[in-house]
């Protein structure tokens, strides 16, 4: 990361705990800048796991509706955007669980990473056949909504290491404490994800 | 792992993915900044990152929707205004005062409520931290009876207007997923929860526990707050929450709701 980036960083780790801060004292006003800095990036993570826009506001929605009820007790020495990103990321998989779960006869589970590779996880690997319902097809343009569709149909854990780049102040280091992985299985999974996704779309 | 990556000293695909990123070596970066093959692959890259990130952008309204659902949430606390909604909350303030009368009232008489579970606290946040219930659209996204906002003007920051709090009924068929540490018990946990006579199926495959269940509204209520005692985690906004009765419209009588829940683990990661 270069030094405007860190720099960058490190201010806004700091507004965060200046804000947690104030919202314990009572001030609510903080709550809505937290809410206002940091609810796009929540809803990112969420629509890249669940890939549809319902689910994800739903998602986004009860993410900060329970730091809102468990932000008195946070620790101030605690990053406020880590823990964020780990609710975003765990209601957003259980939705994303849930709704594969319902129509799980249309799935189509396999035992391996996708060939080529060298993903050390073993966890198995849901390829979704679903499509995304009729109504999201209007909401974007066309080269958008092709990249939705593949998104949706990547593996599961390609596709949560690609969503976790696009929130851009995520580093390698950061997505692998999230996902509980090496920083060389978040490298070849984002690049995996990126290889999948543009010979799909011909880019 | 590219066929597009064939030029003799090109890094790998993943490098220059990395690159992108602001992730690589040095000496990659030297090579790929000055090579036209790898400039390629890197253009290619930063058009799909443009599509995914765009195709990812949050609606608009959706800082303005969060805050009125945490107000929402607050239906114990006194209704105070949060000041950055501004003057348009005013005026809805008497709604929220005579809605959060109601909730304390349908509480009262609907009685039998769970102690609230406690939960311990752990040194570091985690999902643990944050409660088990949550609010957030049911099956019908723009009911009017939920709490959404809609911005005046589209923009994050304008006054917003706050429909006030409504008790909602639960839908004919309500899906949970919940959270627990182990599933060993979840089948004895639920056994002792269910009224008696409640017809209820289970199954059980690799990736956790599905259970069926025919029970009437109020029935699902306790359900839901016995399961929330037992130390499961609620990961789903859908009504009923855990020890939240002052947020459902009880029907009372004996229809029937169709209960489908799902028990994953929370430790796999
Ligand atoms: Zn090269």
């Amino acid at each position: 990361m270069s030094n405007a980036l860190a720099e960058e960083r490190e201010r806004s780790i700091l507004e965060d705990r200046e804000l947690v801060e104030r919202f314990k004292r009572g001030d609510q006003s903080a709550f809505a800048r937290l809410v206002d800095k940091h609810s796009a990036k929540a809803y990112q993570i969420a629509y890249g796991v669940v890939a549809n826009r319902e689910d994800a506001e739903e998602v986004t929605q009860d993410v900060f509706v329970r730091i809102h009820r468990a932000l008195p007790k946070f620790r101030g020495d605690a990053e406020f955007t880590t823990w964020m990103y780990r609710i975003a990321m765990n209601l957003a998989r259980n939705k994303y669980r849930w709704n594969k779960s319902r129509g799980s006869q249309r799935n189509v589970s396999i035992d391996a990473p996708l060939p080529g590779s060298d993903d050390d996880d073993g966890r198995h690997i849901d390829l979704a056949e679903t499509d995304l319902p009729p109504d999201e097809r209007n909401q974007v343009d066309e080269l958008e909504q092709q990249a939705l569709e593949e998104l949706y149909k990547l593996p599961e854990l390609y596709r949560e290491a690609l969503v976790l780049r696009n929130v851009k102040e995520l580093s390698y280091e950061d997505i692998s404490a999230l996902l509980g992985c090496k920083l060389g299985t978040v490298k070849s999974r984002i690049a995996r994800a990126r290889d999948e996704l543009r010979k799909r779309l011909g880019l | 792992m590219s066929e597009n990556v064939e030029q003799t000293g090109c890094p790998s695909f993943d490098s220059i993915s990395a690159y992108l990123d602001g992730e690589a070596e040095g000496q990659e970066t030297a090579h790929i900044e000055s090579c036209a093959h790898c400039q390629r692959i890197l253009a290619s890259l930063r058009t799909l990152d443009e599509v995914v990130t765009r195709s990812c952008q949050p609606p608009e309204g959706l800082s303005a929707r969060i805050l009125a659902a945490c107000s929402a949430d607050r239906e114990t606390a006194s209704p105070t205004i949060i000041p950055f909604w501004g003057r348009s909350l005013v005026r809805y303030a008497a709604a929220i005062v005579v809605t959060l009368g109601l909730a304390f009232a349908v509480k009262q008489t609907v009685g039998g409520t769970s102690p609230d579970h406690a939960s311990p606290t752990p040194p570091s946040p985690t999902i643990a931290d944050v409660g088990t219930g949550g609010i957030g659209p049911d099956s019908n996204p723009i009911d009017p009876g939920m709490t959404r906002v809609v911005s005046a003007d589209g923009g994050n920051t304008a006054p917003v207007n706050v429909m006030p709090v409504a008790k909602r009924l639960v839908t004919s068929q309500v899906s949970h997923v919940w959270g627990g540490k182990s599933l060993d018990r979840v089948e004895k946990d639920l056994s002792a929860q269910l009224p008696e006579g409640a017809k209820w199926g289970l199954t059980r495959d690799n990736a956790g526990v599905s259970i069926q269940a025919s029970l009437t509204d109020e029935q699902l209520q306790k359900l839901v707050n016995g399961i929330h005692a037992q130390g499961y985690d609620l990961f789903s906004p859908e009504l009923p929450q855990p020890n939240q009765e002052e947020r459902v419209k009880f029907l009372g009588g004996s229809k029937k709701i169709i209960y489908q829940a799902r028990f994953v683990n929370v430790n796999d990661n």
